[in-house]
Parts: structure tokens; sequence; C-alpha cells
């Protein structure tokens, strides 16, 4: 397993007066091999905060990170570049991830030469062997990046992640800036690269019709914390956070039929993020529908479950002796 | 029957470009009507942001340049205007929302400034320009709107930065509203809300809405009608409910089994093979023809370019082969969809027929 423990990180900014509030504040999760787990929410939720740490480009401020049972901010040198290989990452933004003046097929074979990995003819067969599982032809190694399309970036980027034959990879909104005919061709892809080397998946993303159609388990992500985590089955037709249900809500589906009314009066803009609000109190408290006194008063904490919930008044699971918020 | 305000008709725009003229627009046609909303429809490089450009006049040239058609706003056409003229209408008549709110608003200027400019600029001179703003701020939802005059874009959230360029566009009280892709850069409970705020507003005062999106369901929450652009051709209008219920184009029903995340026996999602054409490196006959699974049967679809054709109540598809399925690929795009495709195929025959 990839297991994320209680992971802390605070960004300081030059304005922050005081100490900031944490970009991602006690964030626990686990993927298993073969096994696709998502991590949804908006911008700045913190998402990919975790993203970087979980693939070791960021340093937690406290938490661990466990590969197989192993810390790896205990490992040094040697064992750590071993490890390191275990846990890949594919970037959102294809263009951007990719140095213009360098060849593709170049791209793809820098991390086996960083690795120190075989000799010269061995990688160029290796980088061939990678094109061709990514559905590309050895014909496009000599190219640049901007003689590809978006799609075409994409499987350049997922063939440099399974260079060193990882185990998990971590996957940044893989199809977020791909046009649709082509993401289901990213995602037909990644399924069946998953399906042929029992790779686990951690995908994080804000497309929650594409986690609920890829991914078995997931953990919703607001302001930091993660608020709710389960069966994406579950979540998705009972969520118990009022914060999912808002997200669910809000996207669009494509049928017409399911339109909401329209509004009779212009739908008003919540105020902005609440600075007030305080470590020991939920952080979607200023705009949850169902907010009472506790909610202001004290941290939500989950309790350990196959489906739980970070909230004082969730919407299903409640305890029989649970009276509800005060109304 | 509701009078048109804005019809586009048969627009042509072009790039100039290292490998010769780019034709991003190449024989559009719709039309706006007050009070709805069409949504423009394609994926990237398919020529609907060009075309947005192109109504106002505001496509840069060069590399630019609109060759042929006409815009008629309320029958005066906005491509014979002098270019002198072109201010007056845009704001007044026509105005725009774009994608980035953030870059569209300008950083070192007070959003109560951005917007009086614009209240300035368009009208008479010597009103209470102050009133105006706050009015206009307020109408587009933003909350406490005098409290915002002295802030700047930073300060201010994605959603409401999106609801400060509503306000500047609709300051002057223009009767059409090109958007585009007005939602893209935000997040799903910001963009809901944005969508509500745009469908409220458009009915409230009367604008005809054009939508330039590349999210189906955001066409499907929203317009009225939809008109779907693929390298730089409207392949298919249609009214919504028959649009989602029986799409007729290949390339319309290959989108929609893509936006719905539809999956083959096999489990895989049925994609659309292939890969946006090269604008300046087009296909022969129908453009779609290199991708389209019925045409690898058909020797028609590589010969001339399918006319529009007619196919129900303000439904027009350009197809030789509307609304068939491809051999052995089951047409399980449309969940709701009746037995099948033929029956509408063959309406569209027999209406192409009396032509």
């Amino acid at each position: 397993m990839l297991v994320c423990e209680d992971l802390v990180k605070t960004y300081r900014t030059r304005r922050s007066v005081g100490p900031a509030r944490p970009a991602v504040d006690g964030v626990s999760l686990g993927v298993a091999p073969g096994e696709t787990f998502a991590l949804v929410g908006e911008s700045g939720c913190g998402k990919t905060t975790v993203a970087r740490m979980a693939v070791g480009l960021l340093r937690p401020a406290s938490g661990r990170i466990l590969l197989e049972g192993r810390d790896l901010a205990r490992m040094r040198g040697r064992e750590l570049m071993t490890l390191r290989r275990q846990v890949q990452i594919v970037f959102q933004d294809p263009a951007g991830a990719l140095d213009p003046r360098q060849t593709v097929g170049g791209a793809v074979a820098e991390p086996l030469l960083l690795h120190r990995l075989g000799g010269p003819s061995w990688r160029r067969r290796e980088t061939e062997r990678l094109f061709r599982q990514v559905g590309l032809g050895p014909r496009e190694m000599g190219r640049f990046p901007h003689q590809l399309s978006g799609g075409q970036k994409q499987r350049v980027l997922i063939a440099r992640a399974l260079s060193l034959r990882p185990r998990y990879i971590i996957l940044d909104e893989p199809v977020s800036a791909l046009d649709v005919s082509v993401r289901a061709q990213i995602l037909n892809l990644l399924a069946a690269i998953q399906a042929e080397l029992g790779l686990g998946y951690l995908l994080i993303s804000h497309d929650l019709a594409v986690v609920r159609n890829v991914a078995s388990r997931a953990a919703v992500m607001h302001r930091g914390r993660l608020v709710e985590e389960g069966p994406v089955e579950e979540v998705w037709s009972r969520p118990a956070h009022p914060y999912t249900r808002a997200l669910l809500k809000a996207i669009p589906v494509p049928d017409p039929a399911l339109r909401p009314e329209p509004p009779s009066s212009p739908p008003p803009e919540p105020e902005a993020d609440p600075v007030g609000a305080r470590a020991d109190s939920c952080l979607y408290e200023s705009l949850c529908p169902r907010s009472a006194r506790l909610c202001r008063r004290r941290r939500p904490r989950p309790e350990r479950a196959d489906h739980w919930v970070a909230c004082h008044y969730p919407l299903i699971l409640r305890r029989r002796d649970d009276p509800g918020p005060p109304r | 029957m509701v009078e048109d305000v804005l019809r586009v008709i048969d627009l042509r725009a072009e790039f100039r470009s290292a490998r010769g003229p780019v034709k991003a627009v190449d024989g559009v046609s719709f039309s706006l009507q007050p009070g709805r909303t069409l949504a423009l429809v394609g994926e990237s490089g398919s020529g609907k942001s060009a075309t947005a450009l192109a109504i106002p006049r505001l496509l840069p040239d060069p590399p630019g340049r609109v060759t042929g058609g006409q815009v008629l706003l309320r029958g005066r056409d906005l491509l014979e205007l002098d270019p002198d003229e072109m201010p007056r209408v845009r704001g007044r008549e026509i105005a725009m929302v774009f994608q980035e709110p953030a870059s569209a608003l300008n950083p070192v200027m007070t959003v109560g400034d951005q917007v009086a400019e614009s209240v300035r600029t368009h009208r008479r001179p010597g009103g209470p320009v102050r009133a105006a703003v706050i009015e206009a701020l307020a109408r587009a939802g933003v909350p406490a709107p005098e409290k915002r005059l002295r802030q700047y874009p930073h300060e201010l959230s994605g959603g409401l930065k999106q609801r400060v360029l509503i306000a500047i566009a609709l300051a002057c009280g223009p009767s059409v509203l090109i958007a585009d892709e007005p939602t893209t850069a935000l997040d799903v409970t910001v963009q809901a809300r944005i969508l509500d705020l745009l469908a409220y507003l458009g009915r409230r005062l009367g604008l005809a809405l054009l939508l330039i999106t590349h999210d189906l369901g955001v066409v499907a929450r929203t317009a009225e009608r939809v008109a779907v652009m693929y390298a730089g051709r409207v392949v298919e209008t249609a009214p919504v409910g028959r649009f989602f219920r029986s799409p007729l184009h290949p390339y319309s029903r290959g989108l929609l089994e893509a936006a719905r995340m539809t999956r083959d026996d096999t489990g895989s999602f049925r994609v659309i093979d292939g890969a946006v054409p090269d604008l300046a490196d087009l296909p022969s006959g129908c453009r779609f023809h290199p991708r389209c699974a019925v045409a690898r049967l058909r020797a028609a679809c590589a010969g001339p370019p399918p006319p529009a054709r007619e196919a129900g109540p303000g439904h027009t598809v350009e197809c030789w082969y509307p609304g068939e399925a491809a051999v052995g690929r089951a047409w399980a795009g449309c969940a709701r969809a009746p037995a099948g495709p033929r029956p509408a195929a063959a309406e569209v025959n027999s209406r192409s027929a009396g032509l």
C-alpha cells in the first residue's frame, strides 16, 4: 500500500500575519495496488499539495508517507532512490510538463538515464517499448512536444511515468486539459495499463463524472481537510457531508430533463473565504445550511468506518442518539 | 414566432499562418432570439471562439480576417459598417464575457472604475455614474456593491470577478450577449451559480445569449438550442431536447457519448478515434469522415461535402448518413433514446427528398 498518514503542510507567504492556516491539515489516505483512489476537491483545497507530498516532491511539515509499510522520510541515498522509482506522477498540463527543446523520446528515456539504468541501446529499446505501450509509434520518438496533439503529449507523460516501472502513479488531473473526445482515449489507456501491471492510482481530480467512472474509492477534500471518504458508489448515491452534496448537485449533467428550475431571483455569490474560521471549528460552517453552534466550537473528527464523514450533523450515518442540529 | 435579433449568415474568417490561410470559420450560420440561449459547442480548434470574435469584429487583424458572410443585427450588416461605428455597437448592442475573468479585468484599476468606464463610454454624459455602477453590480448579484467599488480584482474570488465582468457587459443594456466559455475557469459550485445568473438575466432582460462552451453538461443546463461546430463548420443545429434525445451527426453522438462516459461491451469508454484535423490541411469531403465510424463503409463521405439538410423542426444536420449507426456498433449513446436511429434517419431522407 501507499499510505499517507496525517499529512500537514503550511505555506509561508510574505503577507501572512500570525500562524498561517495549513494548506493540508491532517490528511490520511491509502492506495492499494490495482486500485484507483480518487481525491476530489475544488481549486485551492490542497489536493495538489497532497499529490506532491505523496510523490516526494514536497516534504510534509508533519505526518508520514509509507510505502509498503516503510517510512519515506527515514530513508537516505540509494535506498531512497530505489523506493522513489515506485511512485511516479503525471501532471495536469501536458504542454507545461515537457521541455519544448527535448524530443519526446528523450523525455521518456531521461528517468532511465537519471537512475543509471541500462546502456544506450537498452534504453532505446525500452523507450520504444514504452511508446508502444501507450499507443504511440517509434516514429513519434524523434518529435518535439509542439508537433504532438494534447492527447499524444499526455501519452508521452504516461510513458515517462511508466519508465521506472512504478507500482503507484499519482494522476494529477490527467484529463482536464484535454478535449472530451480525447479524454476517453486516455482513460481507456490508463485502465488498460492498470489492468496489465496491477498499478495503484491516486487520482487527483475536480471532475466528479470522471471520478465516478474510474475510481473505486474517493475522498472529498475541503480547505485542506478531508470531509468524507468511502466507496465511490456509496458516496455518490448517499453523500453524508453537506459539502459533498453541494458538489454533486452542482455538476452539470448532460441531460436537459434534469435541468434545475430556473431561478426567480439572481443567485447570490457567497462571501469569499471567511477569514475568521478557527482551526478548532468546522471550515465549511459559514457556507453550510445545517450549521449550528457546535460547528463553530469543535472541529468535527471522522470515525473509522468504510464510509466516514467529518461532520457534526451528517446527512446520513447518524447515530440513533444524535438529535441533529437544533432548529 | 420570435423575431431574430442577430442573424449570422455564411460567416467566413481565416487566420494567416506560415503554412497558408487557416479557415477557422468556414460558412457558419445561426440566429439568436431575445430571451433565449443558443449554445455553440465544439472542441478546441473547432472555430467557436473565432466565430464569437468575428461577430463584434474583434478578430485580431492581422493575423485574422473576416472573408465573407453577413452578421445582421436587426437587419443591419455589421460587416458593412464603418469601423468608426463599431464602438457604439459593442457594449450598447452586443456585449461579451470572456473565459478568464482574471485576465479580462485590469489589475491596477478598482472594480468601481472599471464598471464606471463602461457606463461612461456608452451612456449620455452627466448622468449619475456612481448609482449606475452600483446598480450594475447589484444586478449581477455582487454582494454589498458599495463596498466593492474601491476593491481591486485580486481581492475578489473567481466567481465575483466573473460577476463584475457580467456587470460591465450588461451596464449599457445590450440586446445580445456573447459569453465565451464563461465558467470554464471556475469551480463547479461557482459555475452552477454563474450559469443560473446568466439564465436569470437572459430571461429577465430579454437578452439573446450566445454561449460558447465545450461542455455538454453546461448546454443541457442553460441553452434552448444547440449548434455543434467541427473544423470551422456548424455540423448540426437542434433544439436542446431533440439534440440530447436523438443527435443525428455521428460527431454529435460521439461528443454525447464522451460526455456521458458511455462504455462499450468490453467495458471501455466509447471514443472518437483520432484527433481534430489541422485547419490548414483539411480532409476532402465531410471534414469528420476520417474519424467517422459510419463513413468507414461509405465512399460518398470523401466526395463532395454534405449540404445542410432539414431533419425536423429547427433541426439541421450536415451529414450524408445522418442518424445511421456503424455496422456492428450498437447505438447506445443515449439512454433515453427511442428504439433506434432508423426512424430518425428515414425522416431525414424523406424530408430531404421532398426539398
